[in-house]
């Protein structure tokens, strides 16, 4: 079923479409949801406003682009809308005991890089922490990013590069482990 | 150190940064974006059948004019019925008053009452001196003996229109005084409680995880906002139908409280439709008005 046949049977209120249409994407949105917020909490209320918009505004899907970037584009925007709200209150400041479990990578790397990178990386500016991520975390191409960023390619190639000289900049005292 | 190395590092490593879980806990989410959107189509107008969507209304500007109209008309049909009753009470309550007054000076001025005429009984206006020389003058319409106008007050008369109240035993024109109010709260009541009959009927028929969907949630409202009304009006004064107003309440507010198709709220809804027996003193209540 292409992206017009399921936006057309959801428009006409079948509801095993609306799951259809959710099925398909959640998982790409709540990893990204996650990845950018850090909480659990916040990464499901970031999911299931994503998706609650996006039925909402759906009859106003026009098909310039994939349902997928459409999607992504209204979750980056809920995303960031709601950590932004979430920073004015709590800031963005996380001690190194709030950090959560993480997966072992395939190569471990350093306890403590671990954590200078991850706090390099919160030190971002939002506009560079959501390219970094998409694209160097969960594989974003950058014409994904440039669309549900409302950006061009260009741009998004340009701020992950400043992104990645940042992190570098960050982690300079760590140059042995990737120079090894 | 080479910038691939570092990219290389970078995306290796990044991949700990906020992990997210393995399972996406999927219906959990559905779950809650399924009753947001229940509920926001409680609050939006469908097309009928195959009508193609066109948009929705604004949740702000024209939906509540839709959804209130039924509710004004519904309103006005039970505030009617609420006039005419405290018209009536304080019609009633006025001749109490001046038969009260008329007793009153009637102890008083017993000596100097005057004896109505056969012209005063047939409805015409008439005026006799009393023994003592008091003018005495009385307009009494028989054809409306709840309105006697009197300067001075008749105890005949006053006795006659009292009696016919308190015997009941008066004229058409009185039966229909006291009449009309009752008559219009009984089928005011007797019409909300058959409409609470069908609706409930339909929530203990539908299945126990199903959402209630935007016609049931609407009839919903406007039953419970009916519902508070007739609690407040004399239809409440009768302590049996309160209560089983009250009981419907209840399991009104719980039917609107609940979001999709939680099925521990159902459960309670249930549990309070079982308890209070609802349907069935809702068909009984409706046929014994």
């Amino acid at each position: 079923m292409t992206d017009a046949q399921l936006i057309a049977e959801v428009l006409r209120g079948d509801p095993r479409a609306e799951r259809r249409l959710y099925d398909a994407h959640v998982d790409r949105i709540y990893r990204l949801a996650w990845r950018m917020a850090g909480d659990e909490t916040l990464a499901r209320d970031f999911t299931q406003d994503t998706f609650i918009r996006a039925f909402d505004k759906l009859g106003d899907f026009r098909g310039d682009s994939s349902l997928s970037t459409w999607l992504h584009s209204i979750a980056t925007s809920v995303i960031l809308n709601g950590l932004k709200k979430v920073q004015r209150i709590h800031g963005r400041e996380i001690g190194g005991d709030e950090l959560p479990e993480v997966m072992a990578p395939l190569r471990e790397a350093e306890p403590d890089l671990k954590l200078r990178l991850r706090r390099a990386i919160e030190g971002l500016p939002d506009g560079y922490r959501t390219v970094f991520v998409m694209h160097d975390v969960e594989g974003f191409t950058h014409e994904e990013i440039g669309s549900a960023l409302g950006i061009q390619a260009g741009t998004s190639k340009a701020q992950l590069s400043r992104a990645r000289a940042r992190l570098r900049d960050q982690l300079s005292d760590f140059a042995g482990e990737w120079a090894s | 150190m080479s910038d691939e190395r570092f990219e290389d590092f970078l995306k290796r490593e990044a991949q700990a940064y906020n992990t997210p879980p393995a399972e996406v806990p999927r219906e959990e989410l559905w779950e809650t974006i399924r009753a947001s959107r229940a509920a926001e189509r409680d609050a939006t107008v469908r097309p009928l059948g195959g009508a193609r969507v066109i948009g929705t209304l604004p949740a702000q500007s024209d939906t509540p004019k839709l959804r209130y109209t039924s509710l004004i008309g519904l309103a006005a049909t039970l505030l009617l019925g609420i006039g005419i009753g405290r018209y009536a009470l304080q019609r009633d309550a006025a001749v109490t008053e001046l038969a009260s007054q008329i007793a009153t000076a009637m102890t008083g001025e017993s000596d100097g009452l005057a004896t109505p005429s056969a012209a005063s009984t047939q409805g015409a206006a008439s005026s006799a001196e009393a023994p003592d020389g008091a003018l005495v003058t009385l307009a009494v319409a028989p054809a409306d003996p709840v309105r006697p106008r009197m300067d001075v007050p008749s105890a005949r008369i006053v006795t006659r229109v009292a009696g016919r109240i308190n015997s009941g035993t008066g004229t058409a024109g009185d039966a229909g005084l006291s009449g009309e109010p009752n008559a219009a709260m009984q089928i005011v009541s007797r019409d909300h409680l058959s409409r609470a009959e069908a609706l409930v009927s339909v929530v203990a028929a539908s299945p126990s995880d199903a959402a209630m969907d935007s016609l049931t949630g609407r009839w919903a409202r406007d039953m419970l906002t009916n519902t508070r009304l007739l609690l407040d009006s004399p239809a409440g004064d009768d302590a049996v139908r309160r209560r089983l107003l009250e009981d419907l309440e209840t399991v009104l507010v719980q039917l609107l409280q609940r979001t999709g198709g939680a099925v521990d709220e159902r459960a309670l809804i249930d549990r309070t439709l079982q308890r209070t027996q609802l349907l069935s003193r809702l068909r009984t209540g409706a046929a014994g008005i």
